[in-house]
C-alpha cells in the first residue's frame, strides 16, 4: 500500500504537535528543530505512532541530526511507502 | 570514624495499609487486616482468593500525562512514598550539596506491568510493545526518577535481591553514610505485583496461601501477595539536631549473609548469621531487643527456620521476646517488604507497642516463638530487629532504635 506524501507529511506533523511539551509552538517545515523543544522521548512516540499508523519500520540512524522540522519529516518519509504521482 | 548509625528523619509509604505514615502505622498498630478479594482475577485464574495490593492509589493525581507514559506502576508506587519522606525530612531547602545525596531503592520484580502489556500486544494483538517499555522496565527506574525529583547527584542505584531488595538498600544506604561517600541517602523498596503472569507464577511454586496468611500458626499454608512502596531518609547523625528536624528513629546497624545453598529453601545458618551480625555491627546485646519484626511469611519452611535462629540467637531470652510477622496484615511486598517492615517497626518503637500476628489458630510446636497472637502488645523497648531472607538464600537483619536512644 502506497500513501499520499503531503497526507503523511500533516499526520507526521500532527504526531510532533501531539507531543512536544509545549503545546503553544507554532510550526512548519522551515522551523528550526530546536524551536520545537522536542526531545528524545518525544522523538521515539513520534516514530513509534508512524511505525503503528503506516504499518512500517522507522529505522533512522542513530545520533541523527536534524536541522528543520522539514528534515526530520523527510527522514521518516523515507521509510513510507509513497504515492508515485508522477504523470 | 564516622558514627555507625544512621538518623531517620522521613518516612513515606503506598500499601495496603494506606498511602501515608499516619494512615499505615495506625493499620499496623492495631492488626488491621489490609487484605481483599482478588475480585479482579476470575475464579480458576490462581488459586488464591485473597491479596494485599495497593487499592485506591491514582497515578493521575500524583504525575503528569508525559511523566505516566515514562513511568511503571512499581516507579509510580516508589516515587509516591519518596515524595512524602522528602517532604517529613525537610530536606528540599535545606542546601544539601547534590552531589552528598543518594538514592537506593530496592526491587524485586522491576516493571513486569509493563512488561506484560508489551506481550499482551505482541501476542494478542500483533503490534510492538510500548515504545519506552525498557527505560520503564528498568530496575534502576524508581531510583533514577527519585533522583530526578529531589535533585539527588550522588550515588543512586538499583538493589535487587528479591524478598530482601528494600532491606539491603536501606543497609547499603546506612554504609554510604557510613563511608562518608553522602550525607544523605533515599532508601527503601518498591514493587508492584498485581499483573497476571506474576500471580500465575507464584501460583504455580504452591507457596500462595488459599485463604489468608498466618504466620507460625498451626495450619500456615503460605503468603499472601501483597506489594507497594516503602521510602525512608537516612541522614549522617548530627545534621538532624543541627537543622532542627525531628528524628523518627535510628538504624543502628545490620548485617548481610548467604545461604550459598538452596534456590527456594532457606536456611536457619544464613538467618542466624544476620541476626548476629546484626547484633554485632549494632554494637548491642540480646537483652536490649525488645522485639523482632519477623520475615515471616507464613510458608511451613521460613516460619520453622526463622523461629529455630531466633531462639538459636536468643536462647530463653526467646521466650519473653514478641516476635510478629507485619506480612499477616499487608501481605508479601516483595521487593518492598523490608522497607514497609521496617517502618512497622519504627511505628512499633515509637508508639511501644508490639503489632500483633493475625490470623493466628494455635501455636505449632516447631515454631517455639511468642507470635504476638492476642492483639498489639504495649512493650518498652528500646531496639529492635527487623528480618528479611530471600529467595536465593539471602539474608538481611536490621537493628533499629528508638529515637533519642543514638546519640553522638
Amino acid at each position: 500500500m502506497a500513501y499520499d506524501r503531503d497526507a503523511c507529511y500533516a499526520k507526521i506533523l500532527d504526531f510532533m504537535r501531539s507531543e512536544i511539551q509545549d503545546k503553544t509552538i507554532q510550526f512548519d517545515m522551515n522551523t528550526p528543530i530546536e524551536g520545537v523543544k522536542i526531545d528524545s522521548i518525544d522523538v521515539i512516540h513520534v516514530i513509534f505512532k508512524v511505525e503503528e499508523e503506516f504499518g512500517v519500520t522507522v529505522d533512522l540512524p542513530q545520533e541523527s541530526k536534524f536541522a528543520t522540522v522539514g528534515e526530520f519529516v523527510e527522514a521518516i518519509l523515507k521509510f513510507i511507502p509513497i504515492e508515485n504521482t508522477a504523470s | 570514624m564516622a558514627a555507625p548509625w544512621a538518623d531517620v528523619t522521613g518516612r513515606g509509604v503506598v500499601s495496603s495499609a494506606g498511602q501515608d505514615i499516619a494512615a499505615f502505622n495506625a493499620a499496623i498498630l492495631s492488626g488491621k487486616s489490609c487484605l481483599t478479594p482478588m475480585g479482579e482475577y476470575p475464579p480458576g485464574t490462581v488459586r488464591f482468593t485473597m491479596g494485599a495490593p495497593v487499592v485506591g492509589f491514582d497515578p493521575a493525581a500524583h504525575f503528569d500525562e508525559r511523566s505516566l507514559g515514562t513511568l511503571d506502576r512499581f516507579s509510580q508506587f516508589g516515587a509516591c512514598a519518596a515524595r512524602q519522606a522528602w517532604a517529613e525530612s525537610g530536606l528540599r531547602d535545606a542546601g544539601t550539596p547534590p552531589h552528598r545525596i543518594g538514592v537506593v531503592i530496592g526491587t524485586a520484580n522491576a516493571g513486569q506491568d509493563v512488561l506484560e502489556l508489551g506481550w499482551k500486544r505482541m501476542l494478542l494483538e500483533g503490534k510492538k510493545p510500548q515504545p519506552l517499555s525498557i527505560p520503564m522496565a528498568m530496575g534502576n527506574a524508581p531510583a533514577s526518577r527519585i533522583a530526578r525529583e529531589i535533585g539527588a547527584r550522588g550515588p543512586v542505584f538499583a538493589v535487587t535481591t528479591a524478598c530482601a531488595s528494600a532491606s539491603h538498600a536501606m543497609l547499603m544506604g546506612q554504609m554510604l553514610l557510613r563511608a562518608g561517600l553522602a550525607d544523605v541517602v533515599v532508601a527503601g523498596g518498591t514493587d508492584s505485583c498485581f499483573n497476571c503472569g506474576f500471580l500465575q507464577a507464584w501460583d504455580t511454586l504452591r507457596v500462595v496461601s488459599p485463604n489468608v496468611c498466618r504466620p507460625f500458626s498451626k495450619g500456615r499454608q503460605g503468603l499472601i501477595v501483597g506489594e507497594g512502596a516503602g521510602i525512608v531518609v537516612l541522614e549522617r547523625p548530627g545534621r538532624a539536631a543541627a537543622r532542627g528536624a525531628k528524628v523518627y528513629g535510628h538504624l543502628l546497624g545490620g548485617f548481610m549473609s548467604s545461604d550459598a545453598a538452596d534456590l527456594t529453601t532457606p536456611d536457619g545458618v544464613g538467618m542466624r548469621s544476620a541476626m548476629e551480625g546484626a547484633l554485632a555491627d549494632a554494637g548491642l546485646r540480646r537483652e536490649e531487643i525488645g522485639y523482632i519484626n519477623a520475615h515471616g511469611t507464613g510458608t511451613l519452611a521460613n516460619d520453622r527456620l526463622e523461629s529455630e535462629a531466633i531462639r538459636a540467637v536468643f536462647g530463653d531470652l526467646t521466650d519473653r521476646l514478641p516476635v510478629s510477622s507485619s506480612k499477616s496484615a499487608i501481605g508479601h511486598g516483595m521487593g518492598a517488604s523490608g522497607a514497609l517492615e521496617f517502618l512497622a517497626t519504627l511505628a512499633a518503637l515509637e508508639a511501644q507497642i508490639a503489632p500483633p500476628t493475625l490470623n493466628f489458630l494455635e501455636p505449632d510446636p516447631a515454631c517455639a516463638i511468642d507470635a504476638v497472637p492476642e492483639g498489639p502488645r504495649p512493650v518498652t523497648m528500646q531496639a529492635a530487629l527487623s528480618n528479611s531472607f530471600a529467595f536465593g538464600g539471602l539474608n538481611v537483619t536490621l537493628a533499629l532504635g528508638k529515637a533519642g536512644t543514638a546519640k553522638l
